[in-house]
């Protein structure tokens, strides 16, 4: 029992390592806050976003073009702005405990 | 003792097929434990914690949420450009990708304006650039670039190729999202040889 538990564990901390792979447009944003220097900074990709969705559709009135023009920050996000637009677990899956390594991985 | 007996082997055996099933994938692992429990959805727009006892955490085999589709492998299976990278227009013309032009359902798609703008250097008419508004206008509306990043008018903007791999103009996006200038030079300078 005890070994399945530790090999569960090691599956889960395994999984997220293999995900990482760098596309072009990916954007990893800088961090500005001191607060939780424990959990690596979020990465946007581009590519599964344009895939979906015409530019127009965040540009320009969610986001500007221009890397690091809007402060982003999770209690904006909490309150529907910049990727809580869609990030709300309605339209896309939302900020939850369970989804943090999804952008911050 | 354990290996000279059938009895000792058969204990052996035993114990081994207990010990190694429980390192084995999900499959045998649920066979033995039953199905993994699946974690409570998080209420509404809540980003605080939700803890859970700790039995419940372990049982839940992978805490991070599956994607629903694989986008990487979506992105690989995309047409790709002389240099390498991913061929965005070729991809939406044959509609491969098919992006929505708004969240509403019944959003229309921006009008496509199919008008090629020529500029020509004065020193330098080898170096002409067709710049084509079709491709852009199937996925940007005129005013993502104008008149923030360029002036409606041919020749009014001081481009050069310094200014692009700095950041401005074209180089807004060729680069950081769209095809890279210094991979593709015949893509905008159409006189050049390909």
């Amino acid at each position: 029992m005890r070994q399945a538990a530790l090999c569960l564990a090691l599956l889960v901390l395994a999984l997220p390592a293999a995900q990482v792979s760098a596309e072009q447009g990916d954007i990893v944003f800088t961090r500005s806050s001191k607060e939780g220097k424990e959990y690596p900074p979020a990465t946007f990709p581009h590519y599964v976003h344009r895939m979906q969705f015409k530019c127009y559709v965040c540009h320009d009135a969610i986001f500007k073009m221009k890397a690091g023009a809007d402060k982003v920050s999770m209690d904006a996000i909490d309150k529907g702005k910049f990727c809580g637009t869609c990030h709300n677990a309605t339209t896309a899956f939302g900020p939850t405990f369970e989804s943090c390594q999804r952008c911050h991985k | 003792m354990l290996g000279r007996s059938w009895r000792g082997r058969a204990l052996a055996v035993f114990l081994a097929f207990i010990f190694l099933g429980g390192c084995t994938a999900p499959p045998l692992l649920t066979a033995v434990l039953g199905p993994p429990l699946v974690p409570a959805p998080v209420a509404g727009k809540l980003r605080r914690p939700v803890y859970k006892p700790y039995h419940e955490f372990t049982m839940t085999y992978n805490l991070v949420p599956p994607p629903k589709a694989d986008w990487p492998s979506k992105l690989k299976a995309l047409p790709l450009t002389a240099a390498g990278g991913t061929d965005w227009v070729k991809a939406l013309n044959e509609n491969l990708i098919k992006p929505k032009p708004g969240l509403d359902p019944k959003a229309e798609d921006e009008p496509v304006m199919d008008l090629d703008v020529v500029l020509t250097p004065k020193d330098a008419p080898d170096f002409k650039v067709t710049y084509p508004h079709k491709p852009h206008t199937q996925i940007l509306s005129c005013d993502n670039c104008h008149t923030g990043i360029f002036q409606m008018q041919a020749g009014a903007d001081p481009i050069t190729m310094e200014k692009i791999f700095a950041g401005e103009y074209c180089g807004r996006c060729h680069g950081p999202v769209a095809f890279d200038p210094a991979s593709a030079c015949p893509r905008c300078h159409t006189a050049m040889p390909q």
